[in-house]
């Protein structure tokens, strides 16, 4: 059974990562973001491209998370910013729907759409503790997920700019009047979401083969985490995010048959029983 | 003059909102805007805050403040409270306070991270302890918003809006909601933070608190000024009595 935890944990850590970015740009710009998953497929092909140079791991990671943070940066600057005066947040959706189309051309056009085998992140035999088998990958996996969770809350509940963009999240309209400077945390908030698909990608590519359309089913297990932690909430997404990988996993075991639609039976459930998810109380008390 | 209002014109499409406006708040003082609903009041607060576009000309301490984006006026020591409360209910009160200090604080994330959290700096703690003095929410500071009365939740957002040390506050319907011993409350913190030197301007429909309080009463009505002077010369003003507090 605690295999079954440790895997589902691992797992779970790759859809807490997409639903934190996910979350933490819907709760601020009011924009679901549909390419949160091809954000990192676009980035794991730029990690796939340094790793085929013998750059070494830590540092194609490392650069990974840096290209990523800047092209969320000129993203929020280049385009977001400019249709949010022009369109509604309908709009804004539509908006990253068109990026998610528009990366899966650009991977498939510079990398090809065949599918390609990406390195993993380490190599060697599982290894086995107090009966549990922890496959090195997954561990791996584990730790970054925790190291930037962990960083990612430092930056959201100690820093002047983490704690600007949870006011922003909270009542935009408040924070601007306080002397709040919108537009920067706007481009924070889309450099992080872009770094954390970054991350995503690269620890997803390995288990899976890399290719334009790898990241939309963790795209969409990342929705559902979200909405089972609570939309408006960076805790939930990563609680949900690990709930979920662990109830798939122990689906996956006793009930086989429903292991592929157990996830959208548990969104229907979720949104029918705890519509605010786990975590979105709070936000039911603003008046 | 702490802000002076230069012929102030706000129109939505044909209906003109403010009409000429023309007034002035001296250093030091309350000065009340008061009017039926739809006067026009909120709208100046709107102008003064650049969040509508207007003709004429509006000073703050003698500068211009055309042009001048919003967020640039809590740095100028121009704050505000809401209509509606907006408090960050995720965060406690000391927070919520602390948040008014946003432009006053230089940080950097890395030195955020590497070192202590920004709002528990020692110069932050004691600007949020003073200013919780003075409003009477020193013991709830640890609170979370959501839990507190409505009454107090005002204080919150008061504390917010002076915490910066500003020059001048606005205060938009402070009163709305609050019960008879909460503006009683209310006017005695709002007369002690005019002895400490701010300058208030003041929305507010509750007749009792403006004329207890205010140095000085700009009525206004479908945007045109009316009336201006003293709360006895308001109190007696013909027009006045007739366009606001009806005529018997």
């Amino acid at each position: 059974m605690w295999t079954l935890i440790f895997r589902g944990l691992a797992t779970g850590s790759i859809y807490s990562l997409t639903a934190m970015g996910i979350v933490l740009v819907l709760s601020t710009t009011n924009v679901m973001n549909f390419a949160q998953g091809d954000m990192g497929m676009f980035l794991a092909f730029i990690a796939f491209a340094l790793l085929m140079r013998h750059v070494s791991y830590p540092i194609a990671i490392i650069a990974v998370v840096l290209i990523g943070l800047l092209l969320g940066a000129l993203l929020e600057r280049g385009l977001m910013s400019k249709v949010r005066k022009t369109t509604s947040h309908l709009g804004m959706l539509i908006v990253t729907l068109a990026l998610t189309m528009i990366l899966e051309g650009l991977a498939g056009y510079f990398f090809g759409t065949t599918p390609l085998l990406f390195p993993p992140l380490v190599q060697g035999a599982p290894l086995q503790f107090l009966g549990i088998i922890l496959d090195r990958q997954d561990l791996v996996s584990l730790a970054i997920a925790g190291v930037v969770v962990l960083i990612l809350f430092i930056v959201l509940y100690r820093t002047k700019i983490g704690i600007a963009s949870r006011s922003l999240a909270e009542d935009e309209y408040a924070a601007r009047l306080l002397g709040i400077p919108i537009k920067n945390i706007y481009i924070f908030i889309w450099a992080a979401s872009f770094g954390l698909a970054g991350l995503a990608g690269i620890m997803v590519a390995p288990k899976l083969s890399l290719e334009p359309s790898f990241m939309i089913v963790i795209q969409l297990k990342a929705f559902i985490a979200a909405v089972l932690g609570g939309m408006n909430s960076v805790v939930g997404a990563v609680v949900g995010g690990l709930l979920l990988g662990v109830l798939e996993n122990f689906v996956a075991y006793y009930i086989p048959q429903i292991k592929d639609s157990f996830s959208l039976i548990l969104v229907v459930a979720v949104l029918l029983v705890l519509p605010e998810g786990i975590f979105g109380k709070r936000a039911a008390r603003r008046a | 003059m702490m802000l002076e209002l230069q012929n102030l014109t706000v129109r939505f499409g044909n209906l003109v909102a403010v009409n000429k406006l023309n007034t002035s708040v001296s250093e030091g003082t309350i000065h009340s805007l008061i009017g039926p609903n739809g006067a026009g009041k909120t709208t100046v607060f709107n102008a003064i805050y650049n969040l509508v576009p207007y003709t004429g000309d509006i000073l703050f301490s003698g500068k211009s403040l055309r042009g001048v984006p919003t967020y640039r006026l809590s740095e100028m020591r121009m704050t505000r409270t809401f209509q509606n409360l907006s408090l960050f209910y995720s965060m406690t009160v000391e927070y919520n306070i602390a948040l008014g200090l946003h432009t006053a604080i230089k940080s950097s994330i890395l030195s955020d991270i590497a070192g202590v959290n920004v709002y528990s700096r020692k110069e932050v703690k004691q600007r949020v302890a003073r200013v919780a003095e003075l409003v009477g929410l020193s013991q709830l500071l640890n609170a979370y918003p959501a839990f507190l009365p409505y009454g107090t939740q005002k204080l919150v957002e008061l504390a917010r809006a002076l915490v910066n040390d500003s020059k001048l506050v606005l205060l938009d319907e402070p009163a709305a909601g609050l019960n008879a011993g909460e503006k009683e409350q209310f006017k005695e913190i709002l007369l002690k933070v005019k002895q400490g030197g701010v300058t208030i301007l003041l929305v507010e429909h509750d007749m009792g608190v403006v004329m207890d309080i205010s140095d000085k009463i700009t009525v206004m009505n479908f945007g045109n000024r009316i009336a201006e002077g003293t709360p006895q010369e308001i109190s007696e003003n013909p027009d006045v009595i007739e366009a606001y507090l009806g005529v018997n």
